[in-house]
């Protein structure tokens, strides 16, 4: 927990639980705590949630709106809207600058409509392309503004735009293990030029889903590769070790939970199921598994 | 208020010695606790195959070892030896709940079977000790509810809003007084309980999946419960009476612009009362539905796209107008 951080009454409870308060200081922690927000912090959450508010309720007006009229506009209407937009948000973008995050919201949302401008270029000229290609694309034109604004929610739309052009591009068995590998790549640039890509968090999740559910496939004999399980558990290593030595506990919890899940699998598959019993060892195996997990993260120190 | 503040108060009162923590000293982070919940759930689903197995479909014999398994759970977690035994006992008395529902309501005709077992789960939730395993079985009521207005139609949807706006809104702004005087579990449990299984209910209504769906009665009640809110709030904060009059002709405007989709006000409402309490969690979930209201409102048929885009224009303008109304005051 942050010094900085705005506490809740559970959490004073927590802390006082766990630094053995007396009486009187709880007490206290709890009428302090309990005071409404001040309203110099009112005026600041409605400024902030009316802007918020103000500006969905502008946009999803606008976008209505074209969707309304969408049948009736001409494709030269379409693509001259679409072109506005973008300019408009990279434009935006420039003059308000990067640095401010109303200039990296213009952006995204510019980098959001290039998609459906090529969604647009495939509908009106049919040009019979794989559709893994528009994203492809997509995502390469997008990538100098990712690079760029160093923003979390454009950097979370630049790859869940790859994994979809990824998706369709590897129909295989082999596709979730080229998932995990490629957001492995996203997450180790991710880290290594932090904090100029955005948030760590996202590919290194992304990266462990992937990994897991192929190995996951391959012990229940779903696809089987031959390299998901060790790939999962060389990558399950590696990560483990980065996220020790940059006392992640996020990333540590999420590497735990997939260690969680293929472990339980083997057990599973390990087991003769000829006994109720057998559900009993499982579920205990995983109530020890969560346990020796929270136990283990707990005594990393993240403030170190 | 902010946790250096707090400890610096504490600390100049002389109720406290040192400012500085050790890193575990404020409890689980929210990623340890979804892991915990994940876990606790898995474990759950299998000793329930277990122990139902175990019962020999018996509803007398899974309720008397739900019972038992509720017992132990309540004893794991008030003991809080390790963190073996406090994962252990939550997901045996999630087990033991799930059993003595099964045990205690299939004895009660199809219709009353499902609003049985949320009543009975919401009695169990108050024996559990622990904060968090009140909220999964208070959660797990919720979803009772929700099954409840999808299977068995005969409450309209409309009522059950009203009551879980009601109960969430005074466990909300009544928590200071309930905390004083002992019901320490009011606002985190049954409050944030009782907002969500509201969400869900609205969700469900939204996608046609109860006969009696919540539509403009629940729009109207949120509205004016909405409105209840800013009026005591703008009390709070003091603006000048223009600024506040904005304010609720703002919220009757936007009240009537989505009044096919009460799920919208709701998420106002939730908003400002997460706020109000300081619950990330319930202004995440509060974010996360007006979204998914939003979007649901494009798909609602009853007003022409074009009229939508305009309502949503103009309340949008509207919103930000009282933004710079509020600025100057």
């Amino acid at each position: 927990m942050q010094p900085q951080q705005e506490l809740s009454p559970h959490d004073v409870v927590a802390l006082a639980d766990r630094l053995q308060w007396s009486e009187a200081a709880r007490r206290r922690a709890m009428e302090l705590t309990l005071v409404p927000p001040a309203p110099a912090d009112w005026r600041l959450f409605l400024d902030r949630v009316l802007l918020a508010m103000g500006s969905l309720g502008l946009l999803f007006g606008v976008l209505f709106f074209v969707a309304a009229n969408w049948t009736g506009l001409s494709s030269w209407s379409k693509f001259l809207l679409l072109d506005a937009g973008i300019l408009g948000g990279a434009l935006a973008a420039y003059r308000l600058g990067l640095e401010r995050e109303v200039g990296r919201w213009s952006l995204t949302v510019a980098a959001g409509l290039v998609g459906a401008f090529l969604a647009l270029m495939g509908q009106v000229y049919q040009s019979g392309a794989d559709p893994y290609t528009l994203f492809a694309g997509w995502a390469a034109l997008i990538t100098p503004w990712a690079v760029t604004a160093a923003f979390g929610p454009l950097w979370a739309m630049w790859l869940i735009v790859v994994n979809v052009s990824a998706t369709l591009f590897w129909q295989g068995s082999t596709a979730a293990c080229w998932l995990g590998l490629l957001n492995a790549v996203a997450w180790l640039l991710a880290e290594a030029l932090k904090p100029r890509l955005g948030w760590t968090a996202f590919p290194a999740v992304l990266a462990i889903c992937w990994t897991t559910f192929a190995a996951w496939s391959e012990l229940v004999d779903f696809r089987s590769t031959g390299f998901a399980t060790p790939l999962w558990f060389f990558f399950t290593a590696a990560g483990v070790t980065v996220s020790l030595r940059m006392r992640s506990r996020a990333k540590l919890t999420a590497f735990g939970l997939g260690v969680v899940v293929i472990l339980t699998t083997l057990l599973g598959k390990a087991m003769s199921w000829s006994d109720t019993f057998d559900f009993l060892v499982l579920g205990l195996a995983v109530v020890g598994q969560i346990t020796a997990l929270v136990q283990l993260v707990r005594r990393v120190d993240e403030t170190r | 208020m902010k946790l250096h503040t707090l400890l610096q108060q504490l600390q100049e009162e002389a109720l406290i010695e040192s400012v500085t923590l050790p890193a575990d000293a404020t409890g689980m982070p929210w990623y340890l606790k979804v892991a915990t919940a994940v876990g606790a759930w898995i474990a759950t689903f299998f000793l329930l195959i277990f122990s139902v197995a175990f019962a020999n479909s018996s509803e007398f014999f899974a309720f008397l070892f739900g019972a038992g398994q509720c017992s132990l759970g309540v004893l794991f977690a008030r003991r809080r030896r390790s963190e073996w035994w406090n994962q252990l006992g939550l997901s045996l008395w999630l087990t033991g709940c799930c059993l003595v529902v099964y045990g205690l309501c299939s004895t009660f005709s199809a219709d009353a079977e499902l609003w049985s077992s949320a009543l009975c789960l919401l009695v169990l939730s108050f024996l559990y000790p622990e904060r968090f395993g009140q909220l999964l079985t208070v959660l797990l009521a919720g979803l009772f509810v929700v099954g409840a207005l999808c299977w068995q139609s005969s409450v309209p949807a409309d009522v059950v809003v009203l009551l879980l706006a009601f109960v969430g809104g005074f466990c909300c702004l009544a928590r200071a007084t309930l905390w004083t005087r002992g019901w320490r579990a009011a606002m985190p449990v049954y409050g944030t309980g009782a907002l969500l299984t509201m969400m869900f209910v609205l969700v469900a209504s939204y996608w046609d999946w109860t006969d009696n769906p919540a539509g403009e009665a629940s729009a109207l009640i949120l509205t004016l419960g909405v409105l209840w809110l800013v009026a005591r709030l703008l009390q709070q904060i003091r603006f000048r009476p223009l600024a506040g009059v904005w304010a609720i002709v703002s919220v009757i405007a936007l009240g009537a612009v989505t009044y096919q989709t009460p799920g919208i006000m709701a998420g106002v409402g939730v908003l400002l009362l997460g706020f109000h309490v300081r619950s990330r969690l319930l202004q995440f979930l509060a974010v996360v539905f007006l979204l998914v209201f939003l979007s649901a409102y494009y798909y609602f048929l009853g007003v022409p796209l074009l009229q939508k885009s305009l309502m949503l224009f103009a309340a949008g303008l509207l919103l930000l107008v009282l933004r710079r109304g509020l600025r100057a005051a």
